[in-house]
């Protein structure tokens, strides 16, 4: 496997290791995967996942990116007149320009892993040549289910006592309990500003009618606000798009992807959803042609 | 970079349009703590860059963007690849004697590699330095559990319940990390660090530790300083997920290296 670690982006100041496929795809069929910072972690990414990510990428005949955004691992900082968020942004559109100017590739897939989906599916949204994003814990919003489920979840912790107490208050105060946070309150969850429910679903909504490929999937480390396989189709169904987009709840893969168990279910459920992108655009090793 | 087959990443940083003064090899701790440190790291390089230094600061085989799987590795295998950067070092910043930084597991590597290649050595700053290597190994399975904990919102005992989770060991998955056999029981072997033999040849070193009982295992010698150093940092925590700040005293410490003789 070969990887090579490059200068791109404006004035070379972004940094980024591409891995390169295995075999060359067919022209006109090439696809790189995105990988990049979560939170403040380098691009070898958690626990060093991106590099794995973008190695079984590379072994299913698509490029692998892994690049620091600016200020971050051993990217730049640099002057912008745009927020931080437009700023990351283009440094994502950037990545892709130089693997469309090296490579020749137009296609491209993004993993983003904490603050990471919140930049993809906001990449998404600008630029086409990014069409389909897995997002690992995006935002997250309470349904009734959920409290109750915290709430047999407490029992089982604490005992029911500390259950109870518990239940009290969310009677005694059910809009705290129910209500999504106010993005005019700026709840950052130490990422971007958290959207209201209507306006992430909004979004959603327009990148399915973009046509982008969306999987969504949670861990089990927000056991007070997601904790149930299904939870995301109740919280979006009343939107109209939760048939067309797809959704996984991993209870036992923690939000750094920490133990064995949990980067074994990440990665599995990758790279079923790599594999079937390969196959939706006809990039399958001549060996697995014949196979079939 | 590569040697005898194994391939490892690293970054070299040169004051521009300048000659440097000293050349400074930054040695990586192992997984969780390499995450958690490397924007330290590069802010040190950074500042040592500003004052006129080299500094290549890499990524060891089957580490970072190395090639590689960090389970297959061992500790004598990361020294070789240290000795290999130390000679690179040399060889393109024109600076015969290297001084050595690392934390941690990095530290320890530090001291061993210079050792065997101590007529290229000018001082070691080594913070934290892995000397009880059993005791090391107790550290990391107690932050898996404590992360692991953490990152479920419950106790370790209702984790292991939960999902069937086994109880952390070495060689095994600690705080994310896979620790190969070799590796385990080469730490586990650790118990000193070679710093009177180094300063028999001439080498100085500096030991930055929270606790001043960590002279533990490092004998007193004039050519061996301790410095404690007040801030504590977990860097197996994810609590250090932020952390870019580097303890004022090691700046100072840092500082007393690059001062001319």
């Amino acid at each position: 496997m070969t990887e090579r670690t490059i200068h791109f982006g404006p004035a070379g100041s972004l940094i980024g290791t591409i891995t390169a496929p295995v075999y060359e795809p067919p022209e006109g069929s090439r696809r790189a995967l995105l990988l990049t910072n979560a939170g403040i972690i380098p691009r070898v990414g958690p626990h060093r996942i991106n590099v794995t990510l973008a190695r079984r990428a590379a072994a299913l005949g698509f490029h692998g990116f892994r690049f620091d955004m600016a200020g971050l691992g051993d990217s730049q900082r640099r002057e912008s007149e745009g927020t931080l968020l437009q700023q990351r942004v283009a440094d994502i559109r950037s990545a892709m320009d130089q693997l469309q100017r090296s490579a020749g590739i137009e296609q491209f897939s993004m993993i983003g892993l904490c603050s990471g989906a919140d930049l993809a599916h906001l990449t998404a949204l600008e630029d086409p040549r990014l069409d389909s994003i897995v997002l690992f814990d995006p935002y997250l919003y309470r349904t009734p289910r959920a409290v109750l489920n915290h709430f047999f979840r407490q029992a089982e912790l604490q005992g029911l006592p500390r259950a109870l107490v518990l239940a009290a208050g969310t009677l005694l105060h059910p809009k705290q309990t129910f209500t999504d946070p106010n993005p005019s309150h700026g709840t950052t969850q130490g990422r971007t500003i958290f959207p209201s429910r209507d306006e992430f679903a909004r979004r959603i909504h327009e990148l399915v009618q973009l046509e982008v490929k969306l999987l969504f999937v949670f861990s089990g480390s927000s056991p007070i606000t997601y904790n149930y396989s299904g939870q995301f189709a109740d919280t979006f169904r009343r939107f109209g798009f939760v048939d067309k987009v797809q959704s996984a709840y991993l209870p036992n893969c923690d939000h750094a992807i920490t133990t064995a168990a949990a980067q074994s279910a990440f990665l599995s459920l990758v790279t079923r959803w790599l594999e079937s992108l390969r196959v939706a655009q006809g990039t399958v090793e001549p060996s697995q042609e014949r196979a079939a | 970079m590569e040697h005898r087959n194994r391939s490892f990443v690293g970054i070299l940083a040169v004051p521009e349009d300048r000659t440097p003064r000293q050349s400074w090899l930054f040695l990586s701790p192992f997984g969780q703590e390499a995450i958690r440190t490397a924007p330290m790291y590069r802010s040190l390089a950074d500042r040592l860059v500003r004052a006129d230094c080299a500094v290549l600061r890499f990524d060891y085989h089957g580490t970072g963007d190395a090639a590689g799987e960090v389970a297959d590795q061992s500790l004598d295998d990361w020294v070789d690849d240290a000795c290999h950067a130390m000679e690179l070092l040399r060889s393109t910043s024109g600076v015969p004697r290297i001084t050595m930084f690392g934390v941690g597991l990095g530290a320890t590597i530090a001291a061993l590699a210079a050792v065997k290649r101590s007529n290229g050595v000018a001082a070691l700053l080594l913070w934290e330095p892995v000397i009880d290597g059993p005791e090391y190994l107790t550290a990391l399975i107690s932050s898996h559990k404590r992360e692991v904990a953490l990152g479920f919102d419950m106790p370790w005992p209702a984790v292991r319940a939960k999902f069937d989770e086994p109880e952390p060991e070495a060689p095994g998955n600690l705080v994310g990390f896979e620790v190969g056999a070799q590796l385990a029981t080469q730490i586990s072997h650790t118990t000193s660090l070679p710093l009177i033999e180094l300063a028999h040849r001439g080498v100085r070193s500096v030991i930055a530790s929270r606790q001043k009982d960590s002279q533990h295992g490092v004998a007193s010698h004039s050519m061996v300083q301790f410095v404690a150093i007040e801030m504590a940092t977990d860097w197996m925590a994810n609590e250090a997920l932020g952390t870019a700040l580097v303890p004022q005293q090691l700046i100072a410490l840092i500082d007393q290296q690059v001062q001319p003789a």
